[in-house]
C-alpha cells in the first residue's frame, strides 16, 4: 500500500499542530495539511488559555515570549443580571493565537513535522474499506497524500471524519453560536476576564471581555444556536447598555470574529480503520465555558501515544486505536458529562437564580461547578434548595433522588 | 419546474466562521476558497444554519430547479 507520510493531519489548529509536535517529538513522519491561507488566521476564538496549557506549549518549544502568550490576567469576575459578581482567582493568558499556532507550526517543523498551508482537503481516500490518505486542492492544482493513519483535527465542521463515514454530527441543541469584537479603546480592568450571565444578556451562555492589553480585549458573545436572533443581536444590545463602563461606542473595531462551538454530544466513538478524531471535531470542548483548546491539547497528545503504538505494531485497525476512546473517556470524558448536566441545570436558571447564586456561591464553588464536582454541585444545589425550592427540578440530574421524593 | 426551499447564503455577511458547515445535519455545506457553498440538490431547507448564524448570512428562499437555479 502506498504511504508517503506515517500520519497525515488534517486541520493545523492547536489540536492538529500540537499532535503533530507530539508525534514528530516520537519519530513519526507527520504532515499538516490546513485549507486557511496563513496558519492561526482568521480566528474564531476568545483566546483563553490557562496557565498549564501555555506552560505545556513553552515546555515543548514555543518561545516564552509574550508575543503569542499575549496578556497575562490573575482571575475572572462572573456577574449576575443584576451586576453582583463572584471573583475567582486563576491565571490564564489571552494568547494571540494566530502568533501562538504559527509558533505552534515552526515547533512541530523543528521536530521534523512538515505544514502545508492553503491545502483545502476535499476527500478522503480509503482502500479496503480503511482511511488510507486525502487529496486536496492546492492553488488549483490536485494533490494526494497517502498515509496509513489520518487525524481529523479540523474544527468545528468536521467534515474529514464525516467524508470517512464517522457520524460527528451534532444536533443544533449541543452547538453555541459565537460572535465577537477585537475591540480597541475601551475602559477596563485588564487585570481579570469578565462574564455576564443573563437569560436577556446571552440565552444559555454569556458574554466575555477578554482583555489583550491596558485598552483593547476581545469583546464577545455564545448563545444557543437554535435562538432566533443572531448572536450579533445580544451583543450590540448589551454593548448599547453597557457603553457608560467600557465606552465601546468610541472605540475601534480591529477585527470581527464568529464561530460555532460544539458544547456537548461527545463522540464515544472517534476512531475507525486509519482515522482519529481530535478536538473540536470531536466536540472535545467544555459545555459551561466553551474553551476548547486545552482540552484539543490534552487529547492531542493522547493520540499520538496511540499513534505511536499503532505504528510499533503496525496495526492501525479500530481495535488498535481505540484506546484513545478509552484513554479520553477516562480521563476527561467523565468530568466533560458532569459538566454537561450542569449545563442542562444552567440552561434552566431564571434571571432570579443567576442573581441568588452570585450571592451564594464562592470562588471554590464555582471552580467545582467547572470541573463537574458531582458532590459538591449536589450539595451547592441541595443547600439552595432549603431557600428556594424551585431549584430541584432545575437541578434534577444532580438531585434526582431528592425531586423524586418531592413529587412524591 | 419543481420549487424548493433552501439556504441562501449573503456573501456580504459571512464571517466565513464555518458554523452552518458543522450544522448541517444533511452535509450540503462546504467551506471553500470562494466561502460557503450550498449544495441544493442536498439542502432539505430545515433552516438549522439560518438560526445558528451569529450575524443573520443566511435564509430561507424558494428556489426554481432547472437544472441551475434561481431565487424566486
Amino acid at each position: 500500500m502506498r504511504s508517503d507520510w506515517d500520519v497525515v493531519v488534517v486541520g493545523g489548529g492547536p489540536g492538529g499542530l500540537f499532535f503533530a509536535i507530539k508525534a514528530a517529538e516520537k519519530g513519526l513522519k507527520v504532515l499538516v495539511l490546513d485549507k486557511k491561507q496563513e496558519i492561526g488566521s482568521p480566528v474564531r476564538c476568545a483566546e483563553g488559555l490557562g496557565i498549564d496549557a501555555v506552560r505545556m506549549l513553552v515546555d515543548h518549544g514555543l518561545p516564552d515570549t509574550e508575543k503569542w502568550k499575549g496578556h497575562l490576567v490573575h482571575g475572572a469576575y462572573l456577574y449576575a443580571p443584576n451586576g453582583k459578581s463572584v471573583y475567582v482567582p486563576g491565571e490564564g493568558y489571552v494568547v494571540e493565537r494566530t502568533m501562538m499556532e504559527k509558533e505552534m507550526a515552526k515547533a512541530a517543523t523543528r521536530r521534523g513535522a512538515k505544514v502545508l498551508a492553503r491545502h483545502d482537503v476535499f476527500d478522503v481516500i480509503k482502500e479496503d474499506g480503511k482511511v488510507a490518505g486525502v487529496r486536496a486542492r492546492f492553488l488549483g492544482e490536485e494533490r494526494e497524500f497517502y498515509a496509513p493513519l489520518v487525524v481529523a483535527a479540523d474544527g468545528f465542521e468536521s467534515t474529514i471524519a464525516r467524508l470517512a463515514g464517522l457520524n460527528t454530527f451534532q444536533p443544533a441543541y449541543h452547538v453555541d453560536s459565537g460572535f465577537e469584537y477585537v475591540m480597541s479603546g475601551i475602559e477596563q480592568d485588564d487585570d481579570a476576564i469578565h462574564l455576564f450571565f443573563g437569560t436577556e444578556v446571552a440565552p444559555r451562555g454569556y458574554i466575555w471581555i477578554f482583555p489583550k492589553d491596558k485598552d483593547t480585549a476581545n469583546v464577545g458573545i455564545g448563545i444557543d444556536a437554535r435562538d432566533e436572533k443572531t448572536a450579533k443581536f445580544y451583543l450590540d444590545r448589551w454593548m448599547k447598555e453597557h457603553d457608560d463602563e467600557y465606552g465601546f461606542s468610541k472605540a475601534s473595531i480591529i477585527e470581527v470574529r464568529g464561530g460555532g462551538i460544539p458544547v456537548g454530544g461527545f463522540l464515544k466513538k472517534m476512531t475507525m480503520d486509519g482515522l482519529i478524531v481530535i478536538g473540536d471535531a470531536a466536540h472535545q470542548v467544555h459545555p459551561l465555558h466553551g474553551g476548547g483548546m486545552a482540552l484539543a491539547m490534552e487529547a492531542a497528545s493522547i493520540a499520538a501515544e496511540v499513534a505511536a503504538k499503532a505504528f510499533e505494531q503496525n496495526d492501525f485497525s479500530d481495535a488498535t486505536l481505540d484506546e484513545y476512546n478509552r484513554r479520553w473517556w477516562e480521563v476527561r470524558g467523565r468530568e466533560l458529562e458532569n459538566t454537561l448536566k450542569m449545563r442542562y441545570a444552567f440552561e434552566r436558571l431564571s434571571d432570579d437564580d443567576f442573581n441568588y447564586f452570585a450571592e451564594l456561591l464562592t470562588d471554590e464553588d464555582i471552580l467545582a461547578i467547572s470541573r463537574g464536582d458531582v458532590d459538591r454541585i449536589k450539595a451547592i444545589a441541595l443547600r439552595a434548595l432549603k431557600e428556594r425550592p424551585q431549584l430541584a427540578l432545575k437541578f434534577r440530574e444532580f438531585i434526582g433522588d431528592a425531586v423524586k421524593g418531592l413529587l412524591g | 419546474m419543481a420549487e424548493k426551499l433552501v439556504a441562501v447564503w449573503d456573501s456580504t455577511k459571512c464571517l466565513q466562521c464555518g458554523l452552518c458547515v458543522g450544522v448541517c445535519p444533511v452535509n450540503a455545506i462546504r467551506l471553500t476558497e470562494r466561502g460557503i457553498e450550498i449544495d441544493v440538490e442536498k439542502c432539505t431547507g430545515c433552516g438549522i444554519c439560518v438560526k445558528g448564524c451569529p450575524v443573520a448570512a443566511l435564509e430561507l428562499k424558494k428556489i426554481v430547479l432547472d437544472g441551475g437555479s434561481h431565487e424566486k
